[in-house]
């Protein structure tokens, strides 16, 4: 079935169908949530929210685009609301990364040679990568990073990102632009993006 | 930036990957979504017929439109049912087609003047609808308006392509010229221009109409029929054309703004 067709019985009093539904987009509306704000549990508040939102205005759904990117817009819509009224904190460069706790255990910084803690380090490095990237994501102005979600982590091209942000062509392009040269400079200034 | 720099960033950004969501939220979510949705009672009115929209859509409209269009009917049965029906008549006459052009039009441009546009954008019915189905009702009349004329006129002379050139050829030009105005120019001032626009239409076909039926006396123009009927075909397509890209730019314009109603 179609999203449009489930939509439509939806409308018509089928509302167990709002469930297949939720399961279907619950976690791309979450991926997007998470990577906007940074934080897990603000990623359920704002997934939440979208849900409850595509709801209430279900009945004024225009059946022009994916309902995907009517998703996600909602969702963009929502974490911009969120954000006005609870500013995020301002994200430090000073933070040292090297300190870590792996499931309980105090990490010191030190892995004595062995494949297990091979394993262990590659895996800790694969987190602090992943924490450095999403830092730097934080460090860009909302707009870019928004733009930079959608281009990298859900492959939308320029126009549909341009649809779903509510902006022209050419904004949509000089955000992605200006988005990746400052996402550049910041793994650069992290020491990151030389290593490949 | 190069291509392969911004491959390596996309590399560099796959490394974050989004923890999975924890299936007890999901369920809580749902949980939360069946409750409220027993209390949304949801409107199925985007399923009514094209006849019900249309009647919906009657009360809205301009209540001095009707008249002014039985004004012309009025103008049509008296002047048309002289015996012979003299040129002059006929160039007086071609004066009505502006005016029947302009209501529909006069009617949709209340939706520019004070930005009610936006409001009507995040109606039910979105923009695009309401002005098609407004250009439909009242150019329907339009189209009645005419048709009467032009059997009355068949009932008098042979040569229907006369009604034609005096008649439908300056609402067809008119109706094109304001529905591109309106497509380009919306506005504050869109009402303005409408007139000033039928005005000088009026004019122009007027001293053009006189001039061919001068010619026309002379023994001239014995093309005029044929190039008539294709220029009404023409114009109806060139009519048509601008009132579906009026629509469609409204549509653009209005989409937007119903999707996150906050």
């Amino acid at each position: 079935m179609s999203d449009e067709e489930m939509i439509d019985r939806i409308l018509q009093g089928e509302k167990s169908l709002l469930d297949p539904l939720i399961d279907k987009y619950y976690q791309e509306v979450f991926r997007f949530c998470y990577y906007r704000t940074g934080s897990e549990q603000t990623a359920y508040d704002c997934t939440q929210d979208t849900f409850l939102r595509m709801l209430r205005f279900m009945d004024s759904y225009v059946e022009t685009h994916k309902f995907k990117s009517y998703l996600l817009h909602i969702a963009l819509n929502v974490c911009r609301d969120y954000y006005r009224a609870n500013p995020p904190p301002t994200v430090s460069l000073a933070e040292d990364s090297s300190e870590q706790y792996d499931g309980g255990a105090q990490f010191t910084g030190q892995f004595p040679y062995s494949e297990e803690n091979d394993a262990k380090k590659s895996a800790y490095e694969r987190l602090e990568n992943s924490w450095v990237i999403q830092k730097c994501l934080l460090r860009l102005p909302e707009f870019q990073r928004e733009v930079i979600i959608l281009h990298f982590y859900y492959g939308y091209k320029v126009r549909e990102i341009a649809k779903i942000t509510d902006v022209s062509l050419s904004a949509a392009k000089s955000r992605l632009k200006q988005g990746l040269g400052k996402l550049r400079k910041f793994f650069q200034e992290e020491g990151i993006y030389e290593e490949i | 930036m190069k291509k392969s720099d911004q491959e390596r960033i996309a590399q560099f950004l796959q490394q974050n990957q989004a923890p999975k969501p924890l299936p007890e939220k999901v369920f809580r979510l749902k949980q939360e979504v069946r409750h409220q949705a027993e209390s949304i009672p949801f409107a199925v009115l985007q399923h009514s017929s094209l006849p019900d929209r249309l009647l919906r859509q009657l009360p809205y409209i301009s209540p001095w439109i009707w008249p002014v269009q039985l004004l012309v009917l009025l103008l049509f049965f008296l002047l048309l049912r002289q015996q012979s029906i003299r040129v002059e008549t006929l160039v007086l006459l071609s004066s009505t087609g502006p005016l029947l052009a302009i209501l529909p039009m006069a009617d949709s441009i209340r939706s520019f003047g004070c930005n009610m546009w936006e409001m009507e954008a995040a109606c039910r019915y979105d923009l695009r609808q309401i002005t098609a189905m407004r250009l439909c009702i009242v150019g329907g009349g339009d189209i009645l308006v005419l048709a009467f004329g032009s059997c009355l006129y068949g009932q008098k002379m042979s040569a229907l392509w006369e009604f034609g050139l005096y008649i439908l050829l300056p609402f067809l030009v008119s109706s094109c010229i304001y529905l591109q105005e309106l497509n380009h120019f919306p506005g504050k001032y869109s009402a303005c221009l409408l007139v000033s626009t039928g005005i000088g239409v009026n004019l122009t076909c007027c001293f053009l109409l006189g001039n061919i039926s001068g010619r026309m006396h002379a023994g001239d123009m014995k093309w005029l029929p044929a190039v008539t009927g294709g220029a009404v075909i023409a114009f109806s397509a060139a009519t048509v054309y601008s009132a579906v890209s009026l629509c469609t730019n409204l549509k653009k314009k209005e989409g937007v703004i119903k999707w996150n109603l906050e």
